[in-house]
């Protein structure tokens, strides 16, 4: 009995420290920069499956990402505070271009949209264009043909007339 | 002589029939293409390169010394598809550990000294110089010892350990250059099986 509560105990002291190592990853700023990074990236593939122009988003995660390298070559030098600093300017960074990628996927989606719809209008115009002009066309071809039909007919009729 | 010219009226209907459903065809083609997901069928790689410090394929760091700056090009073309997340990690290993497998895409065992990151647009490429200087060398007995490597301004703890080739009359260490691509699906890098290297040999 008392070995039971002596393990419940344990297992409820340690709540708090398994809580606090769980959080730690977001508490690292290195960590978070990376983690800031990644979604960009992801948020420009997806702005680029768009059809977005993102070659200023990319040039910009290459700044975020020198700016992470910087960071850890302070950190291994022993400038922690610098360091932690280029880190957190990563992620600003990296959450700006997340933001620009969401606005350009948005941007890029409504002129695909506009594009779409342009296109279909084209499309239906010529469909029915051609539907038309063809029936006229065939109808008038329909006549020349069939008049010059009756004309050789009638002008062979009287050949062979003996 | 009726009947063949009824034929033949049938057979130009059929014919201008035809030309509509080529001209409608052409059209929805034309017009509408650009929005159907087609199959892209072309070769999906990247390229890896290193160039010496005239930035050409030659002239290359080989005989160096302790406290000597050397400078390198490397540079990774995109020809993915899409845009890419790469990381470049610089190794340094000797003749006898094993470079990475290209079978099994397994990267080579000696510890990543240092990371390049790059984010790389379809048909683009990046492409950065290295800067690199042996700070620590120790010789002793057929052995040479690298202990401290600056790259890049910074100086990384290393530890490679180089018998004395007697073939090649020279203390061997390959600098390694393995490229490594993010998958977003599993969210991490992967070793993307493409390496260069320039190999080393360190001189009283």
């Amino acid at each position: 009995m008392r070995a039971g509560s002596l393990c419940l105990f344990l297992a409820l002291a340690a709540l708090p420290l398994a809580s606090v190592a769980a959080a730690r990853p977001s508490d690292d700023p290195f960590a978070r920069a990376e983690q800031a990074l990644v979604s960009a990236y992801n948020a420009v593939r997806q702005a680029e499956d768009a059809g977005a122009d993102i070659s200023p988003a990319l040039t910009e995660l290459n700044d975020a990402a020198s700016s992470l390298a910087l960071a850890q070559a302070l950190y291994r030098e022993g400038r922690s505070a610098e360091a932690v600093e280029a880190a957190d300017r990563t992620s600003t960074l990296a959450s700006k271009v997340t933001e620009d990628a969401s606005w350009l996927r948005e941007r890029a989606t409504a002129k695909a949209a506009e594009l779409l719809t342009l296109a279909l209008i084209e499309w239906a115009a010529i469909v029915s264009a051609t539907v038309l002009l063809g029936h006229l066309a065939w109808g008038w071809f329909a006549r020349w043909y069939h008049s010059r039909l009756l004309g050789m007919v009638v002008a062979e009729a009287g050949q062979d007339e003996p | 002589m009726l009947k063949l010219v009824k034929m033949s009226l049938e057979t130009c209907r059929v014919l201008f029939i035809v030309s509509c459903l080529a001209i409608i065809l052409l059209s929805t083609l034309g017009l509408l293409g650009p929005f159907l997901p087609l199959p892209r069928s072309a070769e999906r790689f990247s390229e890896l390169w290193i160039l010496g410090p005239g930035h050409k394929a030659e002239d290359y760091p080989f005989n160096i010394r302790a406290s000597e700056p050397q400078q390198v090009y490397v540079g990774v073309r995109n020809h993915l598809g899409a845009s890419a997340y790469y990381a470049l990690r610089v190794r340094l290993r000797t003749q006898g550990e094993p470079l990475p497998n290209q079978t099994t895409t397994e990267p080579s065992p000696p510890p990543s000294l240092y990371e390049f990151r790059a984010f790389v647009a379809q048909n683009d490429e990046w492409e950065t110089p290295v800067s690199f200087e042996v700070t620590d060398v120790e010789f002793s007995a057929g052995v040479c010892v690298v202990k401290g490597l600056r790259l890049n301004g910074g100086t990384l703890p290393v530890r490679s350990v180089s018998s004395w080739d007697p073939d090649r009359r020279g203390f061997y260490h390959e600098l390694c250059f393995e490229l490594w691509l993010y998958n977003s699906t599993s969210g991490s890098f992967e070793y993307h099986n493409r390496f260069v290297g320039i190999w080393l040999n360190m001189t009283h």
